[in-house]
């Protein structure tokens, strides 16, 4: 199975994992296959790393871009 | 900034308490990523660089696929096959790469910049139809299958600059 994010909208943000994940920030026990950020986005960072999660966090931190 | 979820099945809403919101999401390197955000440009409306949102990528290893009319577009040490069509700027660092994946960064209104590293040989299409092209002669162009194909295209940008990193 293709492991694809899809943001699918400026001010309504979808992302679809094909895959199982799970949200750790904020204690989320999520375990499905799509996330949608909804709301109006300045900035968006997407960042990979080594682990099997997905992660979402708020960034109050202008550098973090 | 706060998040109050909902789960729906199998998927997760996660709206956003403030309307000027910044976010990181951290992914499995690996994953492949398709971007297709709503459209805001419109016929006839204002192009003003700068307004757009910003979508930074890093690290990703995955396919990365972005087709948008409204963001700025910014891609460091990726290192899969990409592709990004938008009416914003797009930057970009290539990372060293031995594969002959395609790489292409597209815009309509806005300008491009990439970095390919020193060693990297890279066959390089260029095509700015209203702004200049700039490209480090330091570049080494390669016409080999096995090089990295790099497409860069501007439609009314002001520029398209590849420089040696």
């Amino acid at each position: 199975m293709k492991k694809t994010i899809k943001i699918l909208g400026l001010n309504m943000i979808g992302i679809c994992l094909m895959q199982s994940i799970n949200a750790q920030d904020y204690n989320i026990p999520f375990n499905g296959n799509e996330i949608h950020i909804i709301g109006i986005m300045q900035s968006l960072h997407i960042i990979g790393t080594s682990e099997s999660e997905i992660t979402i966090s708020g960034v109050d931190d202008i550098n973090e871009f | 900034m706060n998040f109050n979820y909902k789960i729906d099945g199998n998927r997760l809403k996660v709206p956003l308490e403030s309307e000027s919101s910044r976010a990181v999401i951290r992914i499995p390197s690996h994953l492949n990523v398709t971007i297709h955000p709503l459209p805001i440009a419109y016929e006839g409306g204002k192009y003003e660089r700068g307004n757009y949102p910003n979508l930074k990528i890093s690290k990703v290893n995955g396919e990365i696929e972005v087709n948008a009319d409204g963001l700025n577009v910014d891609l460091e040490r990726v290192g899969g096959p990409v592709s990004v069509v938008t009416y914003g700027d797009i930057s970009s660092i290539l990372s060293q790469s031995s594969s002959n994946k395609l790489i292409s960064l597209d815009t309509y209104m806005g300008n491009i910049t990439v970095g390919i590293p020193n060693k990297q040989a890279v066959n390089l299409d260029c095509t700015a139809i209203k702004g200049l092209i700039e490209v480090d002669p330091k570049i080494k162009r390669s016409e080999s299958k096995k090089a990295p194909k790099v497409i860069l295209h501007s439609e009314h940008g002001e520029f398209i600059k590849v420089k040696v990193i």
